[in-house]
């Protein structure tokens, strides 16, 4: 078949067409939508009203509305609404509506499994809700929790991080610990600073919690391991012996032995002295881990640990030369006790430690500027 | 003769109905992508799809700055009015011959260092830093030796302290959430080394505390073909490549970087005119070559403001920057579209960049000496050939008006009726007249190749609508 120029300029007339309408459809088809948006909101903030008048009350709500939103509320668009006539109604009496949410519980059960069947955007936009709505607090088996679960292996990282913030919020350690082992087991990516930041707005027992993932941490992969041990540098001094032990061992992967020198920085553990010591003394290929003792070691102000940084200020890495000199200042050492540097015969290392003398100068000074700004 | 003059146009005939036909339909595709991409970003956006925390990823904003003396200052302040929480920012001042250094020194209280910079890849040597701090936020003024813009990066690259790195033009401003939102493509994929975010253009708009609080299309009729143009070319092509990694430009106004892989390349080009595009394709080039897996986003939800020449004969500076800028870079990864390793990008990017931006101007050049030739010997309907232009230019322009108002809706700006008439009337004259203008300077840029050569993209600033 030969197309025709004249057929290729009717096919172009028609494209163009279809756009112009196209373009005319979508700014009225938004403009009536904001309308309706506006209109179901109020239909269901009447709804919620007459809930929230029986709790208030001390009268069970009544079944026929609940049915009424579970079959409503399978429209994301309505669900949307609800949401916000939700979040209207918690400005006026957070503690009524949070009681309504919870004995809404087999409402969002029975809308979890409809949700389920959606696409990635209304799956992530129900786990959401359930993260805000906290309507599994202190439960550990549920159709919802079930739900967020089978969030986890989704490719979509939103579905992932909404599931995880509603296992967080629910507060269970046992639902987080699957939901992590999920990850572990089905190699999911999931960024460990996502992670690590997400643990530490569980809304349980932290300490449990902390535990639990350590009783398992020989089972997760590097990256889990690191959020692990940045949710416990935030949130327990409990863990110093088993760190510890961790650290010394030769086969621990280098980013979870950086995480966990970080965490002695806040907690300080007497056999770390000698560790960090040697750290910054004695020759190795692993800068990294040097130049995070050359900050670690600000928490263990001896003697000993300035001299240890007076030699790693001699070191051929840039990081390691930049960290001791913060550190030599954060100690506020005087000119005379680093006199051998400033007087050196090393460059690298003078002009490191006057330029992180006078950054630490400018920022006193700027946060006292601050102060009196405020 | 007349016989083989037909047969001539016959091919030629076939020639350009195949040419136009490939780029009338990666119009369309880009556009349907990319309006329904937005819509789809939008959707998001209301369904709470967002990975969002109080600390992200610690960044180092780079601003070079050549004579930006007007805008610099607001550019900082629009940066520190961003709710991201664990930033730097490292304004590299490239010699400038105006109060650039000065303005800032001042306004931000600004102490003399001596600072120590590692320099993992080369540039000129530093003349003064000055280092000072507001909000807790740390602020590098680094001045040095004039080298270019692609200097003035690298200096701010080896200065920076974080493992990402942001490059921003001095006379640009991000909005309150550019940060958090141009990091999330990180959070989401380990393998992404790149980001470039959407550029709008911000003249005649307003912005307090980093939010819009006015959008108003300037008078100025430049201004408003340009709007357009960034919509259709830009922003639609931009998230269309980016369905297959396909991307070749991170606009130099406002990208993000792994800085390890920026220094694995070598940084900046010192030598290619659009340095920004050079380190997007050498990045790909790189990658591909190594085998190293990646991914180079663009995030239309991370919106920087940047101001457009307002004048033509600005815009034909810049436009003859950018095609010698395209130009080099696609000569100089040219093994990009022979290496069978170069996969999608060699066949589709590079190949459109080439055969649709950097020779287009020659084909249409090319296209009318024949329209001339085939006038002269009469063998042309004119008739047919009106009809045939105005059809094309209206499809460009309804594409051009798809685009334009699919950011507008998606973005909740909202335009009066005026504004709205004054874009109707205008994207006819913008496919029909300012891209020919555009197709001419592209064509001539070549003959000032060695003049312009190192030389930063002058165009005349304005005082960006800032209110603080």
């Amino acid at each position: 078949m030969i197309i025709t120029v004249e057929e290729i300029v009717y096919i172009y007339i028609g494209v163009c067409i279809s756009m112009l309408i196209f373009n005319v459809f979508i700014i009225f088809f938004r403009k009536s939508q904001y309308k309706r948006f506006k209109t179901r909101t109020r239909d269901i903030s009447k709804l919620i009203d007459v809930q929230l008048e029986h709790i208030a009350r001390k009268q069970p709500i009544k079944r026929t509305i609940q049915i009424k939103l579970d079959k409503m509320l399978t429209a994301p668009n309505k669900l949307m609404a609800f949401h916000e006539a939700i979040e209207a109604a918690l400005e006026q009496d957070a503690v009524v509506v949070q009681q309504y949410l919870l004995l809404s519980r087999p409402l969002f059960g029975s809308l979890a499994v409809k949700y389920m069947q959606k696409d990635d955007i209304r799956k992530a936009y129900f786990a959401y809700l359930m993260s805000r709505y906290k309507v599994c607090k202190d439960i550990e088996q549920d159709e919802i929790i079930n739900s967020m679960l089978q969030l986890i292996d989704t490719k979509s990282a939103y579905c992932r991080e909404n599931a995880l913030k509603a296992l967080y919020s629910f507060g269970n350690e046992k639902n987080v610990l699957s939901a992590i082992m999920l990850i572990n087991k089905n190699e999911i990516f999931h960024h460990e600073k996502l992670l690590s930041d997400g643990l530490l707005s569980f809304e349980g027992d932290k300490a449990r919690l902390g535990a639990l993932l350590w009783e398992h941490f020989n089972e997760f992969n590097n990256d889990i391991q690191v959020s692990i041990v940045k949710f416990l540098h935030a949130d327990s001094d409990q863990f110093k012996e088993e760190l510890y032990s961790l650290l010394i061992r030769q086969e621990t992967n280098k980013e979870v032995k950086v995480a966990i020198i970080r965490y002695f920085g806040k907690y300080v553990y007497e056999p770390m002295y000698h560790f960090l010591h040697t750290t910054l003394t004695e020759a190795s290929d692993d800068w990294e881990i040097i130049a995070i003792s050359a900050t670690v070691i600000r928490a263990y102000p001896t003697p000993a640990s300035i001299e240890a940084l007076k030699i790693a200020m001699h070191h051929s890495n840039w990081y390691i030369r930049f960290n001791a000199a913060e550190t030599l200042n954060a100690l506020r050492k005087n000119y005379n006790e680093l006199a051998s540097i400033y007087n050196g015969t090393d460059r690298f290392a003078r002009d490191m430690l006057l330029y992180q003398d006078q950054r630490t100068r400018i920022k006193a000074q700027a946060q006292q500027q601050e102060a009196v700004r405020v | 003769m007349m016989d083989s003059i037909k047969v001539l146009f016959e091919y030629v005939a076939i020639f350009f109905i195949c040419y136009m036909l490939v780029y009338s339909t990666f119009l369309f595709l880009s556009v349907t992508v990319g309006t329904s991409v937005l819509y789809k970003q939008l959707q998001r956006r209301q369904m709470k799809n967002e990975l969002q925390h109080d600390y992200y990823i610690p960044i180092s904003i780079i601003v070079p700055a050549y004579n930006e003396d007007v805008t610099v200052v607001d550019t900082v302040i629009s940066l520190l009015n961003s709710k991201y929480q664990l930033f730097e920012i490292i304004v590299v001042d490239d010699g400038s011959k105006d109060n650039t250094s000065q303005a800032l020194i001042d306004y931000f209280e600004l102490n003399p260092i001596e600072r120590p910079i590692r320099k993992l890849i080369p540039c000129m040597p530093e003349e003064a830093c000055y280092l000072g701090y507001r909000d807790n936020i740390q602020i590098t003024l680094i001045r040095k030796k004039n080298g270019g813009k692609a200097d003035s990066l690298n200096m701010g690259i080896n200065a920076s302290q974080f493992p990402y790195f942001i490059c921003m033009d001095a006379d640009s401003m991000l909005q309150d959430d550019a940060l958090e939102k141009i990091i999330q493509p990180v959070l989401e994929n380990r393998d992404v080394i790149a980001c470039g975010g959407l550029i709008n253009i911000a003249n005649g708009v307003t912005i307090k505390n980093g939010k819009v609080i006015k959008y108003k299309l300037p008078n100025n009729i430049l201004i408003i073909m340009q709007a357009l143009e960034y919509n259709r070319s830009f922003l639609a092509s931009r998230i269309f490549w980016d369905q297959f990694n396909g991307n070749l430009i991170i606009s130099g106004a406002f990208g993000l970087f792994r800085k390890d892989m920026v220094i694995n390349v070598g940084g900046y080009d010192h030598d290619t005119l659009g340095e920004d595009m050079e380190l997007v394709v050498k990045l790909h080039s790189f990658c591909r070559s190594h085998q190293i897996p990646y991914s180079i986003k663009y995030e239309p939800d991370a919106i920087c403001w940047s101001q457009v020449p307002e004048t033509m004969s600005d815009l034909i500076k810049q436009r003859r920057r950018w095609h010698l800028g395209l130009s080099q870079s696609l000569w100089k990864h040219r093994n990009l579209i022979v290496n069978p390793k170069s996969g999608i990008v060699g066949l589709t990017s590079y190949s459109y960049f080439l055969f649709y931006e950097l020779l287009s101007p020659f084909i249409e050049l090319f296209g009318l000496l024949t329209i001339m030739l085939a006038f002269s010997v009469n063998i042309i309907n004119v008739q047919f050939m009106i009809i045939f232009y105005l059809i094309y230019a209206g499809f460009g322009a309804i594409l051009s008006l798809t685009a334009f108002f699919a950011r507008i809706h998606t973005q909740n700006l909202k335009l009066d009726l005026f504004d709205v008439l004054k874009v109707i009337s205008l994207c006819l004259l913008e496919n029909a007249g300012l891209r020919l203008v555009i197709a001419f300077v592209r064509m001539t840029s070549f003959f000032r190749y060695k003049k312009k050569k190192n030389h930063w993209g002058e165009i005349t600033r304005q005082k960006m609508n800032i209110d603080l």
